[in-house]
């Protein structure tokens, strides 16, 4: 079993803490994991992204090859779009819809949501709302991973715990709250087929 | 295969190395060093490929795909990007001193249409970027201030260095002494976040000494000015500017606040 997953979004999104929350739950699961992160720019508002990789064999290479990613995990809808290249015929793209629009010449919105209309297994929903109604504004990251653990090869018990040993730290309420979007997350990417867009 | 962890080069492996085979192809990143060496030394008989021979693309990082290329693997066929996606480059932070600074730079400078601004290496080169596109050129630490001399002594007016506090601590010293031997007629604006805030915000070997140093240096004291980017002196930021850019010799603005990631992290 190998899963190549592409996190991506921009600086100060929250992608570096959905890369070591999947990352934790497939080392407890016994996978191999390699992940490698572009951050340089992270507190500056530009493109960022991370290549996790998990596997029950060694991993010799730190990054995903071109085609290779069997998702593509954006906090962004735009920068979902950016790393196609990445992704494999089969893999799947799970995306917010919700732009990130911190430069003059950001694309109109409906035209950014079209492009998603030609990949055939995508999922699209607005983490940032779902993360609001489940009182968690801040923790849109956590909607996007719930959304992703529907196709990731590990149980739902080993993201919980993953998230729970994450920010075990900040309190049993904030790990409460993340757990409350996470799930919300994974609700919204299980709409019967037909409803979900390109199923 | 030889991985190369060191120079000097490793003759030895590398003549044993190439006996053994009938083509060597040279992974490297950045400047095909180690292949430049290889040619003429190890190439009787054999051939050299890299990224001098385009087997290996000239520039750009080396990904896993390109290597992969160049051992004959086959690349699949991948998706394109969608046209309607844009570059998102960096911005300076909310909140960035060098905000401030640069826009009250902006504001002197409007009405002088033949200055240059050359800057150097850190968050603030995020400075030639819009909205500000404050920055002419940019080429390596330290060399605002000696690109700035340079382009005094050729008439230009008027010409300004912009380097930040770490960048002078490394190389932006001598340059400022060469424009104090000489005179020249030229601002350096010393952006002073009191910290090395492109990498990480390790504290700066000059932290608390900038202006002993541009003294010590032998810059005027009436010629060195210490202000605060902030909106609230703005104005009065302006007018300094002004004045200095008027100055027919060498000054110094030092530009002092603290990095807004470093204030942010303290005040946790």
């Amino acid at each position: 079993m190998k899963y190549d997953i592409l996190v991506a979004g921009v600086g100060g999104q929250g992608i570096i803490s959905i890369a070591t929350v999947l990352a934790e739950a497939a080392l407890a699961e016994g996978l191999h994991v390699k992940q490698s992160e572009i951050h340089g720019m992270a507190q500056r508002g530009g493109a960022v992204h991370s290549h996790l990789r998990l596997s029950s064999r060694p991993i010799a290479a730190d990054v995903i090859p071109l085609g290779g990613a069997d998702m593509v995990l954006s906090v962004e809808p735009m920068e979902a779009l950016r790393y196609l290249p990445y992704l494999a015929p089969s893999g799947w793209v799970v995306a917010n819809s919700m732009p990130f629009v911190n430069i003059a010449n950001y694309p109109e919105v409906a035209r950014v949501h079209g492009a998603f209309e030609a990949l055939e297994r995508h999922v699209l929903f607005d983490a940032d709302r779902l993360a609001k109604e489940a009182g968690s504004p801040k923790a849109m990251n956590m909607a996007m991973l719930g959304a992703a653990s529907r196709f990731v090869p590990l149980s739902e018990e080993r993201f919980v715990a993953a998230i729970r040993s994450r920010f075990a730290s900040k309190g049993e309420r904030i790990v409460e709250a993340n757990l409350a979007v996470f799930r919300a997350g994974r609700a919204a990417a299980n709409l019967p087929v037909g409803e979900r867009i390109g199923t | 295969m030889l991985r190369i962890g060191q120079y000097p080069m490793p003759a030895d492996m590398l003549t044993d190395i190439a006996r053994q085979c009938k083509a060597l192809l040279v992974v490297e990143e950045g400047y095909p060093f180690v292949e430049e060496m290889l040619r003429g030394v190890v190439d009787m008989g054999l051939t050299v490929h890299g990224r001098l021979d385009g087997v290996l693309p000239r520039t750009g990082e080396l990904s896993a795909d390109a290597v992969a290329q160049a051992l004959g693997f086959d690349v699949p066929e991948v998706r394109g990007v969608p046209d309607v996606v844009v570059a998102r480059p960096p911005s300076m932070c909310k909140g960035c001193p060098h905000v401030d600074s640069y826009l009250f730079l902006n504001e002197a400078l409007a009405d002088r249409e033949t200055s240059r601004v050359f800057s150097d290496i850190g968050c603030y080169t995020l400075g030639a970027l819009p909205p500000f596109e404050s920055i002419n050129t940019c080429v390596d630490m330290g060399a605002s201030i000696t690109m700035a001399k340079g382009a005094a002594d050729a008439g230009v007016r008027p010409a300004v260095a912009v380097i930040g506090d770490s960048t002078f601590t490394h190389s932006g010293i001598t340059g400022l002494l060469d424009a104090v031997a000489e005179g020249t007629p030229m601002t350096v604006l010393i952006l002073d976040n009191e910290a090395t805030a492109m990498t990480g915000a390790q504290e700066s070997m000059a932290h608390g000494r900038i202006e002993k140093i541009v003294l010590g240096l032998g810059v005027e004291p009436e010629h060195l000015h210490v202000v605060t980017p902030l909106k609230n002196q703005h104005e009065q930021n302006v007018a300094l500017m002004r004045r200095t850019l008027e100055h027919p010799g060498l000054s110094v603005v030092v530009s002092r606040r603290t990095c807004i990631q470093v204030a942010i992290r303290n005040r946790e």
